[in-house]
């Protein structure tokens, strides 16, 4: 008899792990410009990790962080003095850097005690200019904004510098970051979370301190920011302030939007999505568009992107992930074409 | 020591300047947030769009005629004006229309996205080039005392004072603008009372896409280059906003003056004397909001809202 | 031995009294009624005990415990729970999930680092909620989602949700309100068997007079933040203080 507890299918989640770990032979053997596709999808990887501790801010407290761009910076920046200029080896600093982070988060997240929705958006987005400024400003450490060199990653003694290696450096945290989000998501914490997000008032009488769970909120989107912070530093092997601008920020909350936001699934398609569209998609057509109107290849970029970002908000409140459900749903009941969604 | 005093004064002046612009954009996103609740990331934006389809009358218009005169300058507002009305329409019907009832996270997404597109289809229909907008009043400037002022501030300031008296005007002395503000303190009471509310949000966007083209007619000769990324000026508006509390529309203007002023005075005098305020000159909008939203989260002028057990 | 002594309480609004010197004790497993015009304090009470209102005056014991010194959140831990008059779930999670909020203070941090290692844990937390919602004949509503689901449903998850974390007391807020007769006798059920079988005691606000006549020990009658009448329901409802304030002056020449 099936257990009453066992309703999470789990059984394609080893499917999928080796599906990941193939994907880069794979694209190996169909295609010429494989490079490209891993570069793509390392950064993808990393959005995936920050994305992941956004949307346990964003999506299941409801903390709006409109500077998490601020939170990459910190990561990438600490780390890479850290092994650089002060010698850490790498694997103390994927440890280290993104506690370092948690804490900072700490810091941006403290106004969050006293201030909530659009308020703390502002907020945060004034950090993320406060932070960008600040980085530029220790120039002996950060060279400011002429940009750092970051060298590659040494695990073990192996010095990870192919596009194959960094793709599984990657992915191995990706894994581990989505199931670690997953399992707090399902567990008091995430519970919490959304609690604080809907109802402070039922949040305060079932036990929960809400300024303490508001700050672990930040702290451990901290945590997923500041490790994919590192290997954003430590894989791109060069790293200025101009990556780290508002937009990217923004660019965030619409990847977790558009992935469907409070469900960590969600936040990993979105990142897959837009990153993919981006990359992929994008030049496809631009050149078509080019030739057409003769502009400059990043409007043509922002204009797709917001076009499409309007679009979900406006016909798919509920993302990806939502639109996922859905479609479920409806071929599991198929005959009966269900009108309802959660009943 | 006059030197000090008269370049203070100036600093004062044409920081006014610049907080009245920043006032009128923070107007208009008030008058957003006070109707309907949505915060509007793309008041900055709306700006740029009306600054650059003001330069493209005055443009056409001299082209035509050749010779710049007060009327060219007139006629060309007069378009803009209607051009912001139909496009306040226009995004009433994209924006808040199917957006009603959606939760705000998604409504804030949406003015955001919208923001992109417009600065994206901006760029792509003027080309990557930075356009020279020429001033109705030249350079001039005038002396009085000890300070020199140049015109183009006072006309700022002069039309944004102007600007804030007619809409208290309308908000308080008529129909429309009473419906208004009854609609903002309760939609549904006002509903009740047959006050057609769908009509008024389509009001209150027309009016603060009016607001924002006319800071971007008035803002654009003053930054002497006129590209995209004007818009981001608008996001400055945001701490003049929240500063005088966020909802209250005297809140907004002596925010966004303050802020104006406290830009320009660090911006001059301040890095004059002390080399590290160079460093956060731009970002000391930001400073002084969150050091304003730690002490009083709900800005200065906020009133803050009890919630029901 | 009384379990909850609430000692000269006063609570006022920057110039409104909402609850002037109320002074009662409620027993241990008892159902304790508060009954009252709207806006005689009911609900401010409950927010003292709660520790969401501050009170200016006045002391509130449970078990021995000085409960006015202590913040919001901590009050659950003292074994005092409660549900709200306008329901507070979290319509983005299931009903399970929404149970097990309660149980926030029946799980410590070490159980929480355990969780994002076994799964075991979760089943753990799940069998506290499944447990209460058989309790509350609502077993398989467990996978649904808390959105659209129907009135009687939500209030019944929020009294699950009070009682998952096993408390002593238990506040109700209008558990019958917006009910129908069949669902408010199921309510009336429910309350005496959280007594008799859970051995919690029960502090109750409900406007239904049937219901609280029916199953109440005591009852409080509040008018304008002063105890009007106190005592067995009977008795209150040949009190002619209560009368008048319930049907108006009485009509004598």
């Amino acid at each position: 008899m099936k257990d009453r507890y066992d309703h999470e299918n789990i059984y394609w989640i080893p499917i999928l792990i080796i599906f990941v770990f193939l994907l880069p032979l794979i694209l190996k053997g169909i295609s010429f410009s494989y490079k490209y596709y891993l570069f793509v999808l390392n950064l993808a990887g990393i959005y995936i990790i920050l994305n992941v501790g956004l949307d346990l801010l964003s999506g299941f407290t409801g903390l709006v962080s409109l500077g998490h761009a601020a939170f990459l910076a910190v990561g990438a920046y600490t780390s890479a003095i850290m092994v650089d200029q002060l010698g850490v080896p790498f694997s103390l600093s994927l440890i280290l850097s993104p506690v370092i982070v948690g804490l900072f988060g700490f810091i941006i997240g403290f106004p969050a005690l006293r201030i909530s929705g659009m308020y703390l958006g502002l907020t945060t987005m004034g950090f993320g200019f406060i932070v960008k400024r600040i980085i530029i400003s220790f120039r002996d450490w950060t060279q400011g904004s002429a940009g750092l060199e970051v060298s590659s990653p040494v695990l073990f003694g192996y010095t990870i510098k192919s596009d194959l290696d960094n793709y599984y450096l990657i992915y191995t945290f990706v894994i581990v970051a989505i199931i670690i989000g997953r399992r707090i998501a399902t567990s008091k914490i995430g519970r919490s979370f959304m609690a604080i997000r809907d109802s402070e008032q039922a949040a305060e009488a079932s036990g929960i301190n809400l300024s303490q769970y508001k700050m672990l909120a930040f702290f451990i989107s901290g945590l997923f920011a500041g490790f994919a912070g590192v290997l954003f530093a430590h894989t791109s092997s060069f790293i200025s302030t101009d990556h780290f601008d508002i937009l990217l920020s923004i660019y965030f909350i619409i990847m977790v939007l558009v992935g469907g936001a409070s469900s960590i699934y969600g936040a990993v398609l979105g990142s897959l999505f837009i990153v993919l569209l981006d990359n992929l998609f994008v030049p496809l057509i631009e050149d078509q568009i080019q030739l057409l109107f003769n502009t400059q290849a990043g409007d043509i970029q922002s204009l797709i992107f917001g076009l499409i970002m309007f679009l979900f908000i406006i016909f798919q409140p509920m993302g990806l992930y939502g639109m996922w459900l859905k479609m479920r749903i409806y071929w599991k009941l198929f005959p009966f074409n269900p009108r309802q969604r959660f009943t | 020591m006059t030197d000090i005093l008269s370049g203070f004064g100036q600093e004062i002046i044409s920081g006014i300047a610049l907080g009245s612009i920043y006032a009128l954009i923070a107007l208009g996103f008030t008058m957003i947030f006070k109707a309907t609740e949505v915060v509007n990331f793309a008041q900055g934006d709306l700006m740029m769009v009306g600054a650059y389809v003001n330069f493209f009358f005055v443009s056409t218009f001299l082209s035509n005629s050749g010779e710049p005169s007060a009327w060219t300058f007139m006629v060309a507002l007069l378009c803009s004006i209607i051009f912001s009305v139909l496009f306040g329409l226009f995004l009433d019907f994209i924006i808040n229309r199917p957006l009603k009832d959606a939760p705000i996270f998604s409504v804030i997404m949406a003015t955001l996205s919208l923001a992109i597109i417009m600065r994206a289809l901006v760029a792509m229909i003027a080309g990557p080039i930075s356009l020279m907008p020429i001033s109705p009043f030249g350079d001039n400037s005038i002396t009085i005392g000890i300070i020199v002022i140049s015109v183009l501030d006072l006309s700022i300031i002069a039309s944004a004072i102007i600007l804030v008296i007619i809409f208290y005007f309308i908000f308080h002395y008529t129909k429309w603008g009473i419906a208004m503000q009854a609609t903002s303190e309760d939609p549904v009471a006002a509903q009740l009372m047959g006050i057609p509310i769908k009509k008024i949000y389509a009001l209150v966007w027309i009016f603060s896409a009016l607001v924002a083209t006319l800071s971007g007619v008035l803002l654009a000769p003053r930054i002497a280059l006129l590209d995209t990324s004007m818009g981001f000026l608008g996001l400055k508006a945001f701490p003049a906003a929240v500063l005088g509390g966020f909802g209250s529309i005297p809140g907004a203007i002596v925010g966004g003056v303050i802020l104006g002023v406290i830009e320009t005075i660090s911006l001059g005098t301040l890095s004059f004397h002390f080399e590290w305020i160079k460093e956060i000159n731009d970002i000391i909008a930001w400073f002084v909001l969150i050091a304003v939203l730690m002490v009083k989260p709900n800005g200065l002028f906020g009133i803050e809202k009890v919630k029901k057990v | 031995m009384p379990d909850l002594i609430i000692d000269n309480l006063t609570m006022r609004f920057s110039g409104l009294v909402a609850l002037d010197e109320v002074s009662f004790s409620v027993k241990n497993n008892e159902i304790f009624s508060l009954i009252g015009p709207n806006g005689s304090g009911k609900t401010t009470l409950f927010n003292c005990i709660n520790g969401f209102n501050k009170p200016q005056n006045g002391k509130i014991y449970f078990n021995g415990d000085n409960l006015l010194g202590k913040k919001a959140h901590r009050i659950i831990h003292s074994g005092i729970s409660r549900t709200f008059q306008n329901v507070q779930n979290i319509p983005f999670m299931t009903i399970l999930d929404n149970i097990l909020l309660g149980a926030n203070s029946r799980i410590d941090a070490l159980d929480t680092l355990k969780r994002c290692v076994s799964r075991d844990q979760r089943k753990t937390e799940e069998s506290m909620a499944l447990e209460i919602m058989d309790f509350l004949g609502m077993a398989n509503y467990e996978q649904k989602f808390m959105m659209g689901q129907p009135f009687a449903i939500q209030k019944l998850a929020e009294i699950a949700r009070a009682l998952v974390s096993k408390p002593k007391l238990i506040l109700l807020d209008e558990p019958a309100a917006g009910m129908n007769d069949q669902e408010t006798r199921e309510i009336a059920n429910i309350i005496r068997d959280i007594r008799d079988e859970l051995g919690v005691t029960v502090l109750l606000v409900e406007h239904d007079m049937n219901l609280v006549m029916s199953i109440s020990d005591r009852i409080c009658v509040l008018e304008s933040g002063k105890i009007l009448a106190l005592g067995k329901p009977n008795v209150v409802k040949d009190d002619p203080k209560v009368i008048e304030s319930y049907l108006g002056e009485p009509l004598d020449a």
